[in-house]
């Protein structure tokens, strides 16, 4: 692949100069760009450049086929990511165990965002602490209580179509205060338990999380990292 | 598709992402099976090897942050792994032959740190930081430094057969030169942006990581 002959006065082109790099180029192509890189360092950085980056690749390529392991080895070690994917299992793995314990134990996990209206004890009173979202299209208090966890939420759309939920968790009994607060992080988890997001609770057990589309259960984690409650995500037409 | 470094699939794969490990698995096979290819082993031995050096980054994902640093990572814990069955290899054929303490000669040397071992890992790595370039540069790009340095569209003189490869890669032949030179210099940019030919100084040594590659015990 040559560029066009042309007078030595001429700057070479990139053509001129990726010719040298690959080894294609024809005598006088070549000699104009050896003069050209004596005479200009910027032509000589460009050249050296595109010679390292020729070099390289033909190193590379050349050798693709020799240094490629078999299949079955690559396969093999493809299939740690199970091990990977356990990762995700040991860090949910709650979930399961304590959805089921509720179930035995007659607890239901309140479906608290589907219910419509407000329920429980204490949602009209949040309804202060949750000021500020007044340029929201629609919001739903609600409250839910499982084992000795209350949590007590709004759900919020605003008006672009995003979604927050902002809330308190606090122990039973307690009245929000710091003293009956709980502590650790509440995460929006997508389909196969993936985090898409999350929000850790404040000194008062309150937090305000974005809910990312595609999220289908909310869980909260303490601060020991332990899952202690999975709440299943409604889809907001579906209520 | 777009390039997604290193570190987002550490990050991916801590969060329990398998699809994730199978990327970083297929972007770094040649990198660990060139360091395993520089030991005499036998075939079942490399790919035992192989395993381990990322059934290792398993167990050290949490560790292992700087994706910068995860092919000096690699490297390193392949050439560590090689030494250590050829140490064992020799042990068992110098114990069956009764000659002295097989290990005396070698206790305490980290295969890492000679000159042969700092070169395989150093190649291994330089090769990677290529091998990534090309990744980075992606679509037509990549594909018509391959089939032109790669030799596999090569015409019966061995020049590069430009009607098969302007076909190939549905271009014009006349606009292979313009393309070639452009692809040229994006690379040499970017391999100069990943710190290629740097002697290493651009980018993190394994050691720097947070955790370290496997130790020789």
């Amino acid at each position: 692949m040559q560029s066009e002959p042309s007078s030595s006065s001429r700057l070479p082109s990139s053509e001129d100069l990726a010719a040298v790099a690959f080894g294609d180029a024809a005598q006088d192509v070549a000699r104009r760009v050896d003069e050209a890189a004596k005479r200009d360092p910027a032509i000589a950085a460009v050249l050296r450049g595109m010679r390292v980056a020729a070099e390289a690749v033909r190193t590379e390529c050349t050798a693709a086929s020799e240094l490629e392991p078999p299949m079955d080895a690559v396969g093999r070690a493809i299939a740690l990511g199970a091990r990977v994917a356990a990762r995700r299992q040991r860090a949910f793995g709650a979930v399961a165990s304590i959805g089921s314990a509720l179930d035995t134990a007659g607890a239901a996990i309140a479906s608290w965002l589907g219910l419509g209206p407000a329920r429980g004890d204490g949602a009209d009173a949040e309804t202060a602490a949750l000021a500020g979202f007044r340029d929201d299209r629609g919001a739903d208090a609600v409250a839910g209580t499982v084992g000795a966890l209350t949590l007590r939420a709004e759900r919020i759309e605003a008006e672009d179509g995003s979604e927050r939920v902002v809330g308190e968790v606090a122990r039973a009994g307690g009245t929000g205060g710091a003293g009956g607060a709980m502590r650790g992080t509440v995460a929006a988890l997508g389909a196969g338990q993936t985090v898409l997001a999350r929000a850790e609770l404040d000194h008062f057990g309150m937090f305000t999380l974005a809910v990312p589309a595609g999220t289908a259960q909310l869980a909260l984690v303490d601060r020991a990292g332990e899952v202690v409650l999975v709440i299943e995500w409604p889809a907001r037409g579906g209520r | 598709m777009s390039f997604v470094p290193d570190e987002t699939l550490l990050e991916r794969c801590r969060d329990g992402d398998s699809a994730a490990w199978e990327a970083l698995v297929r972007r770094h096979r040649r990198l660990v099976w060139s360091v395993l290819l520089k030991h005499r082993l036998r075939e079942e031995e490399r790919e035992d090897i192989f395993q381990q050096v990322f059934a290792a980054l398993v167990e050290h994902l949490d560790g292992v942050r700087d994706g910068k640093a995860l092919p000096a990572w690699l490297a390193t814990t392949a050439r560590r792994l090689c030494w250590r069955a050829a140490q064992r290899a020799r042990s068992a054929r110098e114990s069956a032959l009764g000659v002295g303490a097989p290990e005396d000669d070698v206790a305490g040397i980290d295969p890492v740190d000679t000159r042969e071992g700092r070169e395989v890992v150093e190649t291994a790595t330089e090769r990677q930081l290529v091998r990534e370039g090309l990744e980075r540069l992606g679509g037509k790009c990549r594909e018509l430094l391959e089939a032109l340095f790669g030799g596999s569209m090569q015409g019966a003189s061995g020049e590069p057969n430009y009607a098969l490869i302007a076909e190939r890669l549905g271009i014009r032949v006349g606009s292979i030169g313009p393309t070639r030179a452009r692809c040229l210099e994006k690379l040499a940019r970017v391999l100069g942006t990943l710190g290629f030919g740097a002697g290493g100084d651009a980018r993190p040594s394994a050691g720097t990581a947070e955790a370290r590659p496997l130790e020789e015990s």
